[in-house]
């Protein structure tokens, strides 16, 4: 075996500091970079993360108050209880609508229509009702709704509306619901003859169901209520009270507030919901270097209008 | 580098020990080509989201009109409601100072959060044109039960005009 002399004679000084030098400065550099890049993708995700608060608050919203079926009320959630807000104007001027907003809240409720129409097959027991009758029986076949106490009954027919405080199921896809009031109407629902001699083949008399629904900010989250304690609020909301998170990063504490057609009108039709939902990436740490705000102005009206109904 | 031949082991010396300076400079090169692109292309993508984001928030300034639009009650026999009265309307500074991702009435007390302060705001203009259309009984001009409205918000933002149009058409709530 040959082994050849190594020639391992070491740098010098100058080489050493020259290559320190070299390194620091290229340590620097991609220190630079990197800090850029992760800022950057950082301030990029967090963008987005408020951009997709405000796009999906909206669309989630734009879909359910259009379908409102009655005026909008303010209310004020603190996590246990919920009050209602008396909507008085303010002087503040909405540039998009000309108009005065009231007050504001952390939350509205409305009523939409969750069922409906379904037929009126007579008061549980019998085909037919009488107007004394304080329960009425449906058929829900082909509905994914089914009535529960809050709800409200409307029957086109007579213009009545009745709140429920009862839902039984009885035969089939049938429903016994309690009225609060009784029907103050008769009704025949099956072929047969009227008290006043008038003779009906299959008669279809209809209703439909709303149910009370809302919107509430509360912990930098937009929750929706798909069954909302109804007012008025006892303690202890009720049992299918969830809440459902439609998104979270929402910073604004009052969002919700009406308008008023002047800055000294004492009524408003309570029909346009104001909302100006402010978002933020409560995540994003960086703070050294701001990340933007996502603020959404609107005003969503209930396309029926006038309401459906009378209450709220 | 070693070479083995037969039972023999020779260790040889390496022909060249470091990079060139031209080699130096073409690698420091090509990462900085990397590194600028790279920064370049992210602040790209910041721009896209930032200018999505007013999008969206145009398009919500368009659909609030076209709702506005959509839901006055107009009945055949009333009076055609303001919001539809044919023509344009420009909402615009200085007249009325439309924003973008801003709301002027959030500083209100109790209505603002930390974060309140970290919108950028844009102005933006709103046009509104409502034209009369031949509806379904042949009825055309102010007789028309049938319009069209086109909604268009513009804003410059970053240098650039941007604008989004929404178009919808109207009849009346009977006949």
């Amino acid at each position: 075996m040959n082994r050849t002399k190594r020639h391992n004679s070491g740098y010098t000084v100058v080489e050493m500091i020259v290559a320190g030098a070299v390194a620091v400065l290229l340590s620097v550099g991609l220190m630079n970079y990197s800090s850029s890049t992760l800022r950057l993708v950082a301030r990029n995700v967090a963008t987005n993360h408020s951009h997709e608060t405000a796009r999906g608050s909206l669309e989630r919203m734009l879909a359910e108050i259009h379908t409102s079926a009655s005026r909008f009320q303010l209310i004020n959630f603190d996590g246990t209880t919920y009050t209602d807000v008396t909507a008085a104007v303010s002087s503040d001027k909405d540039l998009y609508s000309q108009q005065y907003v009231s007050n504001r809240a952390n939350g509205v409720r409305f009523l939409r229509l969750g069922g409906g129409p379904v037929k009126l097959t007579g008061n549980g027991a019998a085909t037919a009702v009488a107007a004394t009758d304080t329960t009425l029986e449906f058929d829900f076949t082909g509905s994914s709704y089914t009535p529960g106490v809050g709800d409200v009954l409307q029957i086109p027919l007579i213009s009545h509306e009745y709140n429920i405080t009862d839902a039984v199921k009885t035969t089939g896809n049938k429903w016994k619901v309690t009225l609060g009031n009784a029907v103050g109407f008769s009704f025949i629902t099956a072929t047969g003859t009227t008290t006043s001699g008038i003779t009906w083949t299959n008669p279809v008399t209809v209703g439909f169901f709303y149910q009370r629904v809302g919107y509430t900010v509360l912990n930098n989250q937009l929750r929706y209520h798909p069954y909302l304690t109804d007012p008025p609020y006892p303690a202890t909301p009720a049992s299918n009270d969830v809440p459902v998170v439609v998104r979270d990063n929402v910073t604004s504490p009052k969002p919700f507030g009406l308008l008023f057609p002047t800055s000294t009108s004492t009524v408003t039709d309570a029909t346009y919901l104001r909302i100006s939902l402010e978002s933020y990436d409560t995540k994003y740490s960086a703070r050294l270097f701001q990340n933007a705000t996502t603020t959404l102005q609107s005003i969503i009206p209930s396309r029926n209008q006038p309401p459906t109904l009378s209450t709220n | 580098m070693k070479i083995r031949i037969a039972a023999f082991t020779i260790i040889t010396r390496p022909k060249w020990r470091a990079f060139t300076l031209l080699e130096v400079c073409f690698a420091l090169a090509v990462f900085s080509l990397y590194a600028v692109a790279s920064v370049y292309s992210l602040s790209q993508a910041n721009r896209f989201a930032s200018t999505s984001r007013y999008e969206t928030l145009a398009l919500s300034a368009a659909q609030q009109k076209i709702d506005q639009v959509m839901a006055v009650p107009w009945s055949v026999m009333g009076t055609v409601p303001t919001v539809l009265t044919v023509g344009m309307t420009t909402e615009a500074a200085p007249t009325v100072n439309l924003l973008l991702n801003n709301d002027p009435l959030n500083a209100g007390a109790g209505l603002s959060s930390a974060f309140t302060s970290y919108d950028t705001q844009v102005l933006d203009s709103r046009t509104t044109v409502i034209t009369k259309l031949t509806d379904c009984s042949g009825q055309t001009g102010a007789k028309s039960r049938l319009l069209r409205a086109d909604v268009t918000v513009a804003y410059t933002y970053r240098g650039k005009a941007h604008s989004i149009t929404l178009s919808t058409l109207r009849e009346t709530d009977d006949f």
